[in-house]
C-alpha cells in the first residue's frame, strides 16, 4: 500500500498516506491493464466459489475432490480453473504425497476476500 | 469420511458463495476487467465532485467520446453507473450502494493486482513455507527409517538448491518434493550398504554427472531407464545446474521416457537439472563423469567412469543426434556389464 502511493506521489504530487477519496490519484494505463488482467481471471461464477470455498475451508486449503463434490463438476473442469487461477499467481498448489492441496496465495488472500464480501 | 467431517464440509458450503451470489459478482467483475472501464472508473472516482461528463471521460482517457459510451453503458448495464442529465450534458457517478466496493477495488484490489505481475517470482518463495513443513511431515511419515528432523533439513536444503538454480520458481515445490524423496531413498541406501545390511535385492544404481544437468547427463540417465527398465536404480545431477533442460534435449528425453510418466507425480517433475548431492554419490554403484571435471567426490569403493562426450548446448539438432547415439552406445555397453545376462 505505501509502495503504490509512493509509486503515484511523484507523479501527482504529494499524496496524503490515507488521501481523501477525491484526492486520490487516477489509475495509471499499466495499473489499469495489470488490474483488469486479474479481474479477467476471477470474473467467473466457478472459479468465485472455488475461491470462496478455499477462503472458507477448515485449513484454507482444499484438494480437487473437495471441490468437485461440493460444486458438483467434473474433475476436468475443476483443474482447468485451478490451472488458470494457479497461472495468474492467485492459488498455489502444493503436492503432498499423492494428492495436491490448493491454498490461496496469502498475498492475495486480502484482495480476494475483498471480492467475497 | 467421518459424520463430523461432513458436517464441516457442509458448513464450509454453506458459509462459501452461492451459485447465484458468484454468478452475479462475477458478472459485475466482467464489466470491470477491462483496463479503459477501471481508467473511467478511477476518474470519477477521483474527480471532486464524484460525477464527470463523457466529454472530460474522453480527455482524461484520450478516446473519442463514442468508445466512451460504450464503455459508459456496459456499466451502467451491471448497475454500477448512474448517469443524470443536466442541460446539454450527461453526468456520470458511482451508484451509492457500489461506492464503497470501488473504493476497495481501486484502492486495495488494483495495487495487490499490480503487485502480483510485476512480483511472480517471489510469489512462489515467500509461499513455500507452510508446503514445505507439510512436505516434510508427509516424507517422515512414508520414510520412518529417517528422523523427521532429518526430513526438514533435506527438505529445506533441496529447495534451496533449486533456488539457487534461477530461472522460473512456478513448480518449485513439485521439484523439490520430487528431489527431497530421491535424496532420502539414497541416504537410506547408502546407510544401508555402509552397515553392510543391504538387502539381497539389491539393484545396482548409477549416477551420472555433468556440469549443468540440461543435457548430457539427462540424456544418459534417459536411455539408461529406458533399457534397463527397472533392473537398474537411474539418478543424474550437474555440479552447476541449469534452470532448465536445454531445450533439444527435452523432446529426445520426451520421446524415450513415455513410460516413466505415469511414476512421475506431475510432468514438470520428470525431467529437471538438480545438483549434486553427497548422498547421490554414496548410493550410486557406479559413477559416470561427463565434462565436470573434478567436481565430483571420489569415494573408496565406487567405480567411476568418465565419458568423453560432446555437449549438446552447444551443439547443431545433427550434433545432438550424434550426442545421442554415443551415449547409446556407452549406455548398452554399461547395462550389459553391470546386468551381464541381459544384452
Amino acid at each position: 500500500m505505501s509502495e503504490w502511493v509512493a509509486r503515484d506521489s511523484g507523479q501527482y504530487g504529494a499524496v496524503e498516506q490515507t488521501p481523501h477519496p477525491a484526492l486520490r490519484s487516477t489509475l495509471s494505463r499499466g495499473q489499469a491493464e495489470d488490474t483488469a488482467a486479474v479481474l479477467r481471471v476471477v470474473s467467473d461464477p466457478t472459479r468465485l466459489q472455488i475461491l470462496s470455498l478455499i477462503h472458507h475451508s477448515d485449513e484454507q486449503r482444499i484438494r480437487v475432490v473437495d471441490l468437485t463434490r461440493a460444486l458438483g463438476l467434473r474433475q476436468p473442469t475443476v483443474s482447468y480453473h485451478l490451472k488458470v487461477m494457479n497461472e495468474a499467481g492467485i492459488v498455489s498448489r502444493d503436492p503432498v504425497g499423492r494428492e495436491a492441496w490448493y491454498t490461496i496465495v496469502p498475498q492475495r488472500l486480502d484482495m480476494i476476500a475483498d471480492l467475497l464480501r | 469420511m467421518t459424520a463430523l467431517a461432513q458436517q464441516s464440509a457442509r458448513e464450509v458450503e454453506s458459509h462459501a458463495i452461492s451459485v447465484d451470489a458468484a454468478t452475479t459478482v462475477a458478472m459485475t467483475l466482467k464489466a470491470l476487467a477491462e483496463p479503459l472501464r477501471l481508467r473511467m472508473l478511477s476518474a470519477i472516482a477521483t474527480s471532486p465532485a464524484g460525477e464527470i461528463t463523457v466529454g472530460e471521460l474522453a480527455s482524461l482517457t484520450d478516446v473519442s467520446q463514442p468508445t466512451v459510451s460504450h464503455h459508459l453503458k456496459v456499466m451502467r448495464d451491471v448497475g454500477l453507473l448512474t448517469a443524470d442529465r443536466r442541460g446539454t450534458s450527461v453526468w456520470y457517478r458511482i451508484k451509492p450502494a457500489y461506492r464503497g466496493a470501488v473504493n476497495t477495488l481501486l484502492d486495495r484490489f488494483a495495487p495487490a493486482a499490480v503487485d502480483v505481475l510485476e512480483t511472480p517470482h517471489l510469489v512462489g518463495l515467500k509461499n513455500a513455507e507452510p508446503a514445505l513443513d507439510r512436505m516434510a511431515a508427509s516424507l517422515t511419515e512414508r520414510f520412518p527409517g529417517t528422523p523427521p528432523n532429518e526430513c526438514v533439513r533435506v527438505v529445506r536444503e533441496s529447495y534451496a538448491a533449486l533456488v539457487r538454480r534461477g530461472g522460473t520458481t512456478t513448480h518449485l515445490v513439485p521439484l523439490t518434493e520430487q528431489f527431497a524423496r530421491q535424496r532420502i531413498i539414497d541416504a537410506e541406501k547408502a546407510h544401508a550398504q555402509e552397515s553392510g545390511a543391504a538387502g539381497a535385492r539389491h539393484l545396482p544404481q548409477v549416477l551420472f554427472v555433468c556440469v549443468a544437468n540440461a543435457g548430457r547427463s539427462q540424456l544418459a540417465a534417459a536411455l539408461m531407464r529406458h533399457y534397463a527398465g527397472d533392473r537398474v536404480v537411474v539418478r543424474s545431477a550437474g555440479s552447476a545446474p541449469a534452470a532448465d533442460v536445454h531445450a533439444g534435449v527435452r523432446a529426445l528425453l520426451e520421446k524415450l521416457n513415455d513410460s516413466a510418466a505415469a511414476d512421475a507425480v506431475d510432468d514438470v517433475t520428470r525431467f529437471y537439472p538438480k545438483p549434486l548431492t553427497d548422498d547421490a554419490v554414496r548410493a550410486a554403484d557406479v559413477v559416470v563423469t561427463m565434462g565436470c571435471g573434478d567436481a565430483c567426490p571420489v569415494l573408496p569403493g565406487k567405480r567411476y567412469e568418465d565419458w568423453m562426450v560432446g555437449d549438446p548446448a552447444l551443439a547443431s539438432p545433427a550434433g545432438v543426434a550424434a550426442i545421442r547415439d554415443d551415449l547409446d552406445e556407452r549406455v548398452r555397453a554399461l547395462l550389459a556389464d553391470l546386468v551381464p545376462q541381459t544384452t
